[in-house]
């Protein structure tokens, strides 16, 4: 497994499209945080990690399946997929280790953007005292939607090979995981009844929630489930495909 | 091999929903804020629980909000929610006012009006449009019967930036909510019977005033206070040149005595700044009233001086600038202090500003009776000084710059709460007439000793809403300077809310928040520096991670 790991996580960096990719994203982190108006903390003005959160929040929406994708999608692309199934290694292993390689980027291109919010406390105009447990609890979260993210990605690319095909069908799903059911929710028909069940089947509606230092048991139910019931569906799907 | 079947899938979609349902059916959150500042406050939940009716909060902040709004309208989103979640008879809506076809804003935008809801006017971008929008910053709360508006907003202070503002506004809105939903959930608004000469003014002031509008101020007399007695929630007395009948004051100890709580607001001298202005010189005389002797046996004396403070409003005055030309400058005038609250206590602090006071007499307290508990209210800055009455005074010492050598007398007592058991005022003191009053409401004179909890503040001014041939200006109308001092209106409505509900809105209102501004200044200094952390650093990172992994990797291999 751990072979599998890293096998993954070094072909990510094998080619520039990792070091690319990773850069823009920074780089779009960078203009929307501080220089576009509007979008940036001096407009926003408080010293707070909400906004640096939510941002990332939408910026994986795309992020993840841009780099997600490619892990499955490689395996058809260079046909070593019919090399896995004469090794005889578990899907479900395959696909765990594609998980967590695609999680480990995730977690470099957060350690990688960490310095955002080391300014953000350092301009604390009251106290420079940063609230760890806050910022441990939303990087949690956080880290939660990225695997929601990469779970879809991984199940969307396990039914559709072609890898653009892959990216955009799973940017969709992701987003209208991410807001579909909020906008739903903001129909006048389901107005003081559906309206708050929508609005929990949400992705953005617990992004939001532990990006204000408010962890939920629903939240973190919602990121497990949704991470396994993914993963399980995607090993379904490739054990039971026909070559 | 295995089958794909759609029907497995379908039950996983369907053992999915049912795990994420369940887990918000049995939802606990953990608040990882340091201030707990998404937690429901206890009190808000019991508050929340003793509405019998469905309430519902309609939400005007909607639509394109500016950036700096973001954050509270957050905030507001998950305090509703909140609200909710814990009581599902709560309906949120969201109202977006300039949504609708013409007519219909026109005529919701009239019925704001006619409620005082009034529109701020911001400058909103939405993508590369940038444009002025008409934001409503209020939520009504109603049920069946009422419907109560709260402004979000905090009244911005000189200097205050609207960020700061905005900030404040956030942790004043917890409280203005839960007032407004026990307001909601009462019967009837608490009555407050105004007695004194100046009953009437101050009655239709207060009726008038969106800020008093949790209590019935009622002008009142003794037959109206006796014959009310039970129904009674709270007393003002104002008194300024004319003393309280015997009457007045019969029904006063007689109704107060049974528990009503009651504010004195009292002038001790007799100087107003209209006589100076006048003549340019007054005589500043100390009157002495009835009510001060039923003050005395609580512990409390009315100094016969005056206080002059180095903190003060300010007032037109004509300068010689060394020319010919006379100028109209606004000047400190030490006798209209601006009094500072007692942080320590709930029941006049987070007030936005300082009182603005006028002709303000010290207060002393006296060791005795044991029996009352004094605590101190209300009081001037560190600068100040006091002159014996009687005395004239004139615009005389304005002329030269005080001596702060000669303001050294320390903060004094202007506004102070004594409760606890007291003789009866009028304990071997009745008349025929006092006798034949009672008689006429079938009511026995307690020989008991009573129970009284009043707060006593030197000055009446500072409560009168202030008036010209034009009509009414609000409550706290520094009619001088053209500006409001809103904390002399949220002082009333402050000592209200504790006499009669007690402190616990107000403790919440107390609240700190660990939400803080960015500091521009300090970013703007050192742009450069932040802008290399920001991006430079995690690049440089990146490619040198790169670097390093490749040039590795060649070496691996290398042959």
């Amino acid at each position: 497994m751990k072979a599998l790991i890293l096998k993954e996580f070094k072909d990510y960096w094998s080619n520039s499209f990792g070091l690319i990719s990773v850069a823009v994203l920074l780089l779009l982190a960078f203009l929307f945080l501080w220089v576009f108006p509007d979008s940036n903390y001096l407009s926003y003005g408080l010293a707070e990690g909400d906004l640096y959160f939510q941002f990332f929040s939408y910026l994986l929406l795309f992020a993840v399946p841009a780099y997600t994708v490619g892990f499955l999608a490689n395996e058809y692309r260079f046909g070593t997929e019919e090399l896995l199934r004469s090794l005889q290694i578990n899907w479900r292993s395959a696909l765990l280790a594609k998980f967590v390689a695609a999680l480990l980027v995730l977690l470099m291109i957060l350690v990688l953007s960490s310095t955002h919010l080391y300014v953000i406390y350092k301009l604390n105009l009251n106290s420079s005292t940063i609230p760890l447990a806050q910022i441990i609890g939303s990087y949690v979260g956080l880290i939660g939607v990225g695997a929601c993210y990469i779970a879809i990605s991984l199940m969307v690319t396990s039914f559709v090979q072609q890898t653009t095909a892959s990216f955009v069908i799973s940017v969709f799903v992701c987003f209208m995981l991410f807001s579909g059911f909020n906008l739903l929710s903001d129909l006048p028909v389901f107005e003081g009844g559906l309206d708050f069940w929508l609005e929990r089947l949400s992705l953005s509606y617990h992004a939001d929630q532990i990006g204000r230092g408010i962890l939920r048991l629903s939240t973190l139910v919602y990121f497990t489930a949704l991470v396994i019931w993914s993963i399980w569906l995607a090993s379904f799907r490739l054990n039971t495909k026909e070559v | 091999m295995k089958q794909f079947s759609i029907y497995k899938v379908f039950g996983s979609v369907f053992l999915l929903l049912g795990v994420i349902i369940f887990s918000v059916l049995v939802d606990t959150q953990w608040d990882l804020t340091p201030d707990k500042r998404y937690t429901l406050n206890p009190l808000a939940k019991q508050i929340v629980r003793s509405t019998d009716e469905p309430i519902v909060i309609t939400v005007l902040l909607e639509g394109n909000v500016p950036a700096s709004f973001r954050n509270y309208r957050a905030y507001l989103d998950h305090y509703l929610s909140e609200l909710r979640r814990y009581d599902r008879d709560v309906e949120i809506v969201y109202k977006d006012v300039n949504k609708g076809s013409p007519e219909e804003k026109l005529q919701f935008r009239k019925f704001l009006a006619s409620r005082n809801v009034v529109p701020i006017n911001r400058q909103v971008s939405s993508g590369d449009q940038v444009s002025q929008e008409l934001l409503f910053p209020y939520i009504s709360v109603h049920d069946d019967d009422d419907i109560i508006f709260i402004n979000l907003l905090s009244n911005q202070q000189p200097g205050q930036s609207e960020e700061e503002g905005l900030v404040e506004a956030q942790l004043a809105f917890e409280a203005k909510l839960l007032r407004a939903l026990r307001q909601l959930s009462k019967v009837r608004k608490p009555q407050v019977h105004v007695v004194g000469a100046l009953s009437q003014l101050i009655t239709e002031g207060y009726n008038r005033d969106e800020r008093m509008s949790g209590y019935e101020f009622i002008n009142s007399d003794p037959d109206l206070l006796l014959e009310n007695k039970d129904s009674v929630d709270a007393i003002i007395s104002v008194v300024k040149k004319e003393d309280l009948s015997r009457a007045e004051l019969l029904s006063i100890d007689v109704v107060s005595g049974g528990d009503v709580p009651m504010i004195w607001l009292v002038d001790k001298t007799q100087t107003t700044i209209d006589s100076l202005r006048r003549s340019g010189s007054t005589m500043a005389m100390g009157s002495s009233f009835q009510f001060e002797d039923y003050l005395f046996r609580t512990g409390v004396r009315l100094a016969p001086e005056l206080i002059m403070d180095l903190q003060s409003s300010t007032i037109p005055q004509v300068v010689n600038n060394g020319s010919s030309t006379e100028q109209a400058q606004m000047m400190n005038f030490p006798f209209h202090p601006l009094i500072m609250s007692n942080d320590l206590t709930p029941l006049a602090a987070k007030l936005n500003s300082p009182v603005a006071a006028y002709f303000v007499s010290p207060l002393e307290l006296l060791e005795f009776p044991q029996s009352v508990m004094k605590e101190v209210l209300l009081s001037t800055s560190p600068y100040t000084k006091s002159i014996k009455t009687p005395r004239p005074i004139d615009f005389g010492f304005m002329q030269i710059r005080p001596n702060p050598e000669e303001y050294q007398k320390g903060p004094l007592t202007v506004g102070v709460k004594v409760e606890g058991r007291v003789k009866p005022y009028f304990q071997n003191r009745l008349t025929e007439d006092d006798r034949s009053l009672l008689s006429k409401y079938n009511i026995p004179y307690t020989l008991d000793s009573q129970y009284i909890k009043q707060v006593i503040i030197s000055d009446a001014d500072m409560a009168i809403p202030p008036r010209d041939k034009q009509g009414y200006f609000p409550i706290g109308y520094n009619v001088l300077e053209g500006r409001m001092y809103d904390a002399n209106a949220e002082l009333i409505s402050n000592l209200l809310e504790s006499l009669i509900d007690g402190d616990d809105i107000l403790a919440i209102a107390q609240k700190t928040t660990s939400l803080s501004l960015i500091d521009k200044q300090k970013f703007y200094k050192s742009q450069t520096f932040y802008y290399l952390l920001l991006l430079a650093l995690p690049l440089v990172l990146l490619f040198f991670s790169y670097i390093v992994y490749h040039w590795l990797r060649k070496r691996k291999y290398a042959v």
